[in-house]
């Protein structure tokens, strides 16, 4: 009797102890800034949704050369999908649909990748209706004509001036779109391009000057497109931009949000993270097959000003706009130089 | 013997004079209610408009942030923050019953995405958000007073739709009519005895004077007058409270979005885009007359003016100072000005119409023929009217009719015409051996029967198929009863009155063509199609109740004249000339008339944006010229006595006015579309006698009547493919230029006319 009692317990419990463990889902985010707010919200949105899943976290800090390593561990942990931050990481990580290669990339277990500017440009998939291939992900920035249309409501610009980072694939696909909009939308476009040091890697130290030639060029607004090195920069930038009292269009957040971009047209980091996220839990629970999801954008969009640097460049939104702008007030982190020199 | 004549005959007329009294104060009291039903349905409309337009400025930003998110990509199911604001606007205060965000699909359909108050019926508002989808513009509105709803279009993204309370707005609209019905009442009573005593004094003294019209009519007139003045008085009070109502709301509305803007941190001497906000909102809303944002204390002067104050940081930094149009409600009122006219001119020529029914001249005294002409004019106008009433929209009404069943539009509207052509034509050779035979009376019973059953048939039908019967039906009894008093009128007169007697016909028909095709129009755009069908119905029965208590129906049947045979169109049919005249001229005529006037001008004006009233002026044009213009054609018929001419001039001048459809865009369509129906009324004004004539002529028989006959018959066949063509030509030109088109052949008609004629003429020298 004490047997069987046992008996059943044993199995009662492994039973469930196994139920556990198979709804619980792993998921391996390999990150190549740390975990910022897209990374946040996408754990989050599993959390809220009260799904199952187990998070590990992997941070490359911008160096290319760890990503090989995660690729092991990750044969090794067999997670059920992967998440991959940005566009480096996803092309070491999946490689390209022409040249996928089970030796060097995953191509067995889901990848969903976000914050992939051009999908298509870097080679990921050939189709974004139609991934075809065990990689899908999400978009996350706006064709750049919405986004020109969008910076006229608030003031009509004539002349607009480019920073153009030669080390970062997308900066020519950026640098050419502008240029074929620049007659359609009817303003000039200046350049200038970023020395590159010995390594390939883009000389911070050369953006003051370039914006202070820009502005001698007679630009009215300066367009920062989505690259992570002046991302990072943002605040150099902004601040010789205000500097010699010029606005800065950024087409990500973190410029206008957290420096002295004045405005810009995005998706929040957060919306990414869950629109990224409702992807993912498709595949996770759904049995979705990521072959036949579709990259899209997020639905929300915000419109962001900056009404710190509106104040510095005493240059208002119009009263049409702030019925639907979304208003923020940030500094660049350093000061900001005196004069434009 | 004189004396005892004259005795005999004022006996005779007294009855008359009673019915003629009954009938011209009923006439009164038709114009004046009419009148006053215009005037309640502008009040109502006005505060409709005034409602809806007070309430889009309760979501004129937020219509703005939805446009503005959906350019920055977002979904309308997904604008959390307008969301929260939809929900704020149902209120007693701003008269807001519900609000709703709705998304469109690709055909057109509304679909509910969030709605306030919470406890409201989406389904509900969804199917007012879809009646409203045949609206093709941005801002969609219902005028309908029982359920006032505003549809703003945001595009690409779906729309806001509001829907306010009817209560208050049925409530002092109901405020108004007590006191116009109070008015009315006051006024056609007055008049009515004003009237009574003029006409007493007319008999006694005028008895048979021209000016006896003029005279008769100033009651209505003045009452008319004094009712408008009244009421407009009445009206820029009644929308006063509701002027006030909008400006404070916009002034408030404004007040609050500087006030954003200052507590953003904006100083307020570097706001930006004011003005243009400003303008954006005045030329939506031509009530108001100025918005202005005054820095300091200012003092409001002005007509229904609101103040608001622009608060930040708790102090006042300034004002917003909205002022609305002192004279809104004047001008408002200018628009139904020229239904007004309508409805005077409608009323002067019926009261003409009435009192030549009855008030003899002198000089036909003792003419008993004609004066059994005369009772027959009041009967025919009413019948003649019936059908009249719905020139303005019956293709339109049609074209919804067929389009509600999948038929394609144009083909929806042209088939009714060219069906009641053929009935017409089928039954009008007929129709006049039956009235030898049968009696005119009950020829014209059955022709009104046929017509008010036709009528009433398409009023309540909600078939497309079925309509096409009743028109037959229409047509059938129209033929009887136009035949039947042509008949009467035949039977009644010897040969010496007979041109008289048939002159009076006709002039009865083209009154009832310019009084029907205008005031059709005018009702139409208020109590919509199937009302006015139903008012076509009873005239005709009312003519009809006319005509059989007429006592001066024939005694005596005429000479049975010929009854009609179709072997009789044989020889004309052989006849070259005649037929060359047939396809040159008459042919073509009717083409023009039922494919251009009937059919492609309704549906034409309306695609530009014309009201059925407006459309019924239009068309009431070409009639007014027709009438104007037949005596001017007879002078010179009789001075050149060349008949061709004639008939070649007219339809030249047909034909050429098409052409200003070429010169259009620096004209505009629908001036294109007036030039056509200015030609084709002058051209046939020229043209039409001199065609029968000139037929009687060719067909070189003895008698005219068989000849005619076959001029009537063949040229409906003109009508019956006239429309068929034009809708046929919709396929693949727009309405002005398939204007063209039918014109186009109107010319090469004349030009086969003319080359024929040449060649009988070199063939005869």
């Amino acid at each position: 009797m004490k047997k069987l009692l046992t008996g059943i317990l044993l199995t009662a419990c492994t039973l469930l102890s196994n139920s556990a463990q198979a709804t619980e889902m792993h998921v391996l985010m390999l990150l190549y800034r740390g975990c910022e707010e897209a990374c946040q919200s996408f754990q989050a949105y599993f959390k809220k949704q009260k799904l199952p899943v187990r998070f590990t976290l992997r941070d490359a800090a911008q160096d290319k050369n760890r990503i090989p390593g995660f690729i092991a561990e990750a044969r090794r942990l067999k997670p059920d999908l992967i998440l991959t931050w940005g566009t480096t990481m996803t092309q070491m990580v999946a490689g390209s649909w022409r040249d996928a290669d089970p030796a060097r990339h995953i191509v067995d277990i889901p990848v969903v990748f976000m914050l992939v500017s051009n999908p298509l440009e870097a080679g990921l998939v050939r189709d974004l209706a139609k991934p075809a291939r065990a990689l899908t992900g999400t978009l996350y920035l706006l064709d750049e004509a919405v986004q020109l249309r969008a910076a006229r409501s608030y003031f009509d610009f004539r002349h607009l001036g480019l920073l153009v980072n030669p080390a970062e694939p997308n900066a020519l696909t950026t640098r050419d779109r502008l240029r074929q909009l620049a007659p359609q939308l009817g303003y000039r476009l200046s350049e200038q391009v970023l020395p590159l040091d010995a390594q390939g890697r883009p000389l911070a130290e050369a953006i003051p000057a370039q914006v202070r030639q820009l502005a001698a060029a007679g630009i009215d607004l300066l367009y920062q497109p989505p690259d992570s090195f002046l991302n990072q920069q943002r605040d150099l930038l902004t601040g010789s931009a205000l500097a010699c009292k010029l606005p800065v269009f950024a087409s990500a957040e973190g410029p206008v949000v957290n420096s002295g971009a004045l405005m810009g047209v995005v998706n929040r980091y957060t919306e990414v993270g869950r629109h990224t996220a409702q992807q993912a839990a498709r595949i996770l629970f759904e049995q979705a097959d990521p072959a036949r999801l579709p990259i899209t954008l997020p639905r929300r969009f915000s419109y962001l000003v900056n009404l710190t640097s509106a104040h510095r460049l005493e240059r208002y939104p119009p009263l049409k706009l702030l019925d639907y702008a979304e208003i923020v007030n940030a500094s660049p982190a350093q000061s900001i130089p005196k004069s434009c020199e | 013997m004189t004396s005892r004549h004259q005795t005999e005959n004022q006996a005779a007329s007294r009855p008359h004079s009673l019915r003629t009294l009954v009938l011209l104060l009923v006439a009164h009291m038709l114009a004046l209610a009419c009148l006053g039903y215009l005037l309640a349905h502008k009040q109502r409309s006005l505060l409709v408009e005034l409602a809806i337009s007070r309430a889009e400025i309760g979501i004129g930003s937020l219509a703005a942030a939805m446009s503005g998110a959906s350019l920055a990509g977002l979904e309308a199911a997904e604008m959390q923050r307008l969301h929260e604001q939809i929900d704020s606007l149902p209120g007693t205060a701003n008269g807001i019953a519900g609000a709703a965000m709705f998304t469109l699909a690709a055909d057109g359909h509304g679909r509910i995405v969030h709605h306030a108050p919470a406890g409201s019926d989406a389904a509900t508002m969804e199917g007012i958000l879809n009646t409203l989808a045949s609206q093709k513009s941005g801002r969609r509105v219902s005028n309908n007073p029982d359920a006032p709803a505003l549809a703003l279009i945001v595009p690409d993204s779906g729309g806001l739709l509001l829907t306010l309370d009817a209560a208050p707005l049925q409530a002092e609209a109901a405020r108004f009519a007590a006191v116009l019905r109070n008015d009315l009442l006051l006024l056609a009573g007055i008049s009515a005895l004003a009237l009574l005593f003029l006409l007493m004094l007319a008999r006694r003294r005028l008895n048979g004077a021209r000016w006896l019209p003029v005279l008769i009519i100033l009651p209505t007139f003045i009452a008319a007058g004094l009712l408008a003045l009244h009421s407009a008085q009445q009206i820029s009070g009644s929308l006063q409270p509701a002027l006030t109502a909008k400006t404070s709301a916009l002034a408030g509305s404004l007040a609050e979005r500087l006030a954003h803007a200052i507590n953003l941190g904006i100083p307020a001497d570097k706001l930006t885009g004011v003005t243009e906000y400003f303008d954006e909102i005045r030329q939506r809303n031509p009530d108001i007359a100025a918005i202005v944002f005054e820095q300091a204390e200012t003092s409001a002067t002005g007509i229904a003016s609101s103040r608001a104050a622009v608060l930040a940081d708790g102090r006042q930094i300034g004002e917003v100072w909205v002022v609305a149009d002192a004279d809104y409600a004047y001008r408002a009122l200018w628009a139904i000005a020229a239904d007004v006219a309508v409805v005077l001119l409608a009323t002067l020529l019926a009261f003409r119409e009435l009192l030549a029914a009855v008030v003899v001249p002198a000089h036909d005294e003792g003419n008993s023929g004609l004066l059994a002409v005369q009772s027959l004019r009041l009967p025919l106008f009413l019948f003649i009217l019936s059908e009249e009433l719905t020139r303005a929209f019956l293709p339109l009404f049609f074209r919804d009719a067929g389009m509600a069943h999948a038929l394609s539009a144009d083909l929806a509207a042209s088939l009714p015409i060219s069906v009641y052509m053929i009935l017409f034509a089928a039954t009008t050779p007929y129709a006049g051996g039956w009235a030898d035979r049968f009696g005119p009376t009950r020829v014209f019973a059955l022709g009104a029967a046929l017509c008010a059953l036709g009528f009433g048939w398409m009023a309540l039908s909600q078939d497309y198929w079925p309509l096409l019967i009743a028109r037959a039906l229409c047509a059938a009894g129209y033929a009887l009863g136009t035949m039947a008093c042509q008949r009467q009128i035949i039977a009644s007169t010897a040969d010496d009155n007979r041109t008289r007697g048939l002159a009076l016909f006709v002039s009865a028909v083209s009154i009832a063509a310019i009084c029907g095709a205008s005031v059709g129009g005018v009702l139409a755009e208020r109590m919509g199609y199937r009302g006015v069908l139903l008012i076509a119905a009873g005239c005709a029965l009312a003519g009809f109740a006319i005509f059989a208590l007429s006592r001066e129906k024939s005694a005596q049947m005429p000479a049975g004249q010929a009854a009609f045979h179709l072997r009789d169109l044989g020889p004309l049919l052989r006849n070259r000339r005649f037929m060359m005249l047939m396809l040159g001229a008459a042919i073509p005529a009717k083409i023009a008339l039922a494919g251009f006037l009937f059919y492609l001008t309704p549906l034409g004006l309306q695609a530009d944006g014309y009201s059925p009233a407006a459309i019924g002026r239009a068309i009431m044009l070409y009639y007014i010229l027709l009438t104007l213009g037949n005596p001017l054609a007879s002078l010179l018929a009789d001075r050149w006595r060349q008949p061709l001419t004639l008939v070649v001039a007219g339809m030249l001048l047909t034909g050429l006015g098409t052409l200003a459809a070429l010169a259009v865009p620096p004209l505009t369509d629908d001036l294109a579309l007036w030039a056509g129906i200015v030609s084709l009324g002058i051209g046939t004004a020229l043209s039409a006698a001199p065609m029968q004539t000139l037929a009687v002529q060719l067909a070189g028989q003895d008698s005219p009547t068989p000849v005619l006959v076959a001029l009537r018959t063949l040229e409906r066949l003109g009508s019956v493919i006239g429309p068929l063509i034009a809708g046929g030509l919709l396929v693949w030109l727009p309405h002005h230029l398939a204007m063209t088109a039918i014109g186009a052949i109107a010319l090469a008609g004349t030009l086969i006319l003319l080359i024929n004629a040449r060649q009988q003429r070199e063939a005869a020298a």
